[in-house]
């Protein structure tokens, strides 16, 4: 892609983004809204800056708990996906299961990760990110590895295909676009987990403790602009996904 | 190596014994209440182009799945290259081309034609020749690093036989391949595959609801009925090769036609 024609793409988002903090920041002042239930966003970018440090800390700290769920949880969905469908039996029984698990509500599982892992365990939360983001995972994978026409089943079938050899030219291959698509839904829960987590007992530097301690002292400015760190993770996550998605999925050009 | 030295090897090895490479003997197919396929039996010699004709829901597609051993018949028995169809297919002894190319479009063209090599276990290198030798075949080689998306339907259906053809099966069965293009590009890629087909020496058996397209390209014309799907008439083309576009201007061209539209008319189709 040539420099203008990247240019061209980022401007359409970077103009609406800007387009709405404008509108925010506006509306704030002309509407008299007290900061307590809406601080303008030159507010909590002030207050960002000052309080930097401790507030990249607090995101990384949380953020490193959404990525070490993310890539077990989503591991976790891909290959339980796969194996249901190289195995029919195993199949039938995932999507049931994953629905329990997938309806099974933070709040419950926080506490009792908690319990098992215990509370000052890093991984109690990152156990918390995993279960919810498998669910999409393996529901997506699932759907994707069904994709593929029969006819290009039959096409193997025609060579005599092992079912192993049919799962990794066909069914994978075919899955993936399905498998970006909820790898993208699993980045940005994979942040809101990991805070809701740290609601029950994460640790004292990161980032969902931090806002529920800073709301409790009426700081909600800073509140905000802890969630503005968590939102530009999640982003920077989002958009991991999306540089791995067009390397592995090369999209060329139609034709005629 | 040139694609005749490869091509002249298929020839050596010759029909197997003196009875058909499909032989098929009472052949029957239902799915639930429907009877697909009833009572069909029918000889295929090695070397020839056979197509099913019929209209739409009479199971020559069925039928072909059958000899492919994708659908499992009812009643009868299937015989291909001596054995029973499940052995032919283990054996590689298909190559298979659908209404839809069926490319994927994750793969170079080039890897597309490479696929069943890989399944079948060729190392690379050979793989890779035999790929291009294909690709020349169909007129393509220059395409070859291009993706499925970026060739137009008729472009992307001779790779689809090229494809097929790759591994040298000695059955090539077909299945409405180019029901989806328009006139022109259809007749242009009939004249390519009779090309084809007289450089190969592969047996084909080529489904289609098209009249002229049977006669043009066939040795026989199988006429199906509907309802149940049964062989009504066995027509021969004796029209001589190469056939070009005088073929299709020929007073005999159009009697066959004429006939095999009767036959179909007689049966009530």
């Amino acid at each position: 892609m040539s420099v203008p024609a990247r240019l061209r793409s980022w401007f359409p988002p970077l103009v609406t983004a800007l387009a709405v903090l404008a509108l925010w920041e506006l509306g704030v002042r002309a509407l008299g809204i007290r900061p307590i239930l809406l601080p303008p966003p030159s507010a909590i970018a002030t207050t960002a800056v000052d309080d930097a440090a401790r507030l990249l800390s607090a995101v990384w700290v949380t953020g490193r708990t959404a990525l070490a769920g993310f890539v077990l949880g989503c591991g976790a969905g891909f290959v339980a996906a796969v194996a249901g469908a190289r195995w029919a039996t195993l199949r039938q029984g995932l999507s049931v299961t994953g629905v329990m698990f997938g309806a099974v509500p933070i709040v419950a599982t926080a506490p009792i990760f908690n319990l098992w892992f215990g509370a000052l365990s890093p991984w109690s939360d990152i156990a918390v990110v995993a279960l919810v983001v498998c669910f999409p995972t393996l529901i997506g994978t699932l759907t994707g590895l069904a994709s593929a026409p029969a006819a290009s089943h039959e096409l193997l079938a025609t060579y005599g295909a092992a079912p192993r050899v049919v799962l990794t030219k066909l069914a994978i291959p075919a899955s993936l676009p399905f498998v970006f698509g909820a790898l993208r839904v699993a980045a940005a829960l994979s942040v809101i987990a990991a805070v809701v987590a740290e609601f029950f007992g994460g640790f004292r530097d990161s980032a969902g403790f931090f806002i529920k301690t800073l709301m409790a002292n009426a700081d909600y400015t800073g509140a905000w602009a802890t969630v503005a760190g968590l939102c530009a993770f999640g982003l920077l996550l989002y958009g991991a996904v999306g540089l791995a998605e067009r390397a592995a999925l090369p999209r060329p050009t139609r034709q005629g | 190596m040139s694609d005749d030295a490869v091509l002249a090897t298929r020839g050596a090895a010759g029909p197997a014994s003196g009875a058909g490479i499909v032989s098929l003997r009472g052949v029957g197919k239902t799915f639930g209440a429907t009877v697909a396929l009833q009572d069909v039996s029918l000889e295929i010699a090695e070397g020839g182009f056979v197509s099913l004709l019929g209209p739409s829901g009479c199971g020559k597609s069925t039928l072909l799945r059958v000899v492919g051993d994708l659908v499992t018949p009812s009643h009868g028995a299937v015989e291909v290259a001596g054995k029973r169809a499940s052995e032919a297919r283990d054996d590689r002894d298909y190559g298979m081309v659908f209404q839809a190319a069926t490319l994927f479009d994750w793969r170079t063209i080039r890897r597309n034609v490479e696929l069943p090599l890989e399944v079948m276990g060729w190392p690379r290198a050979r793989r890779r020749e035999r790929a291009e030798q294909m690709l020349a075949l169909v007129g393509l080689a220059e395409f070859a690093d291009h993706r499925p998306p970026q060739l137009s339907g008729g472009m992307q259906q001779r790779v689809a036989i090229a494809r097929a053809l790759a591994f040298e099966p000695r059955l090539l069965l077909m299945d409405e391949p180019f029901g989806a293009l328009d006139e022109i590009t259809r007749e242009r890629l009939n004249d390519e595959l009779l090309a084809v087909w007289q450089r190969t020496q592969t047996t084909v058996l080529f489904v289609t609801h098209s009249i002229p397209e049977a006669v043009f390209l066939s040795s026989s014309v199988v006429v199906m009925s509907a309802r149940p799907g049964r062989v009504v008439a066995e027509i021969p083309v004796d029209l001589p090769h190469p056939r070009t576009v005088e073929t299709r201007e020929s007073a005999r061209y159009f009697a066959l036609v004429t006939e095999v539209r009767e036959a179909l008319r007689s049966a009530g189709a």
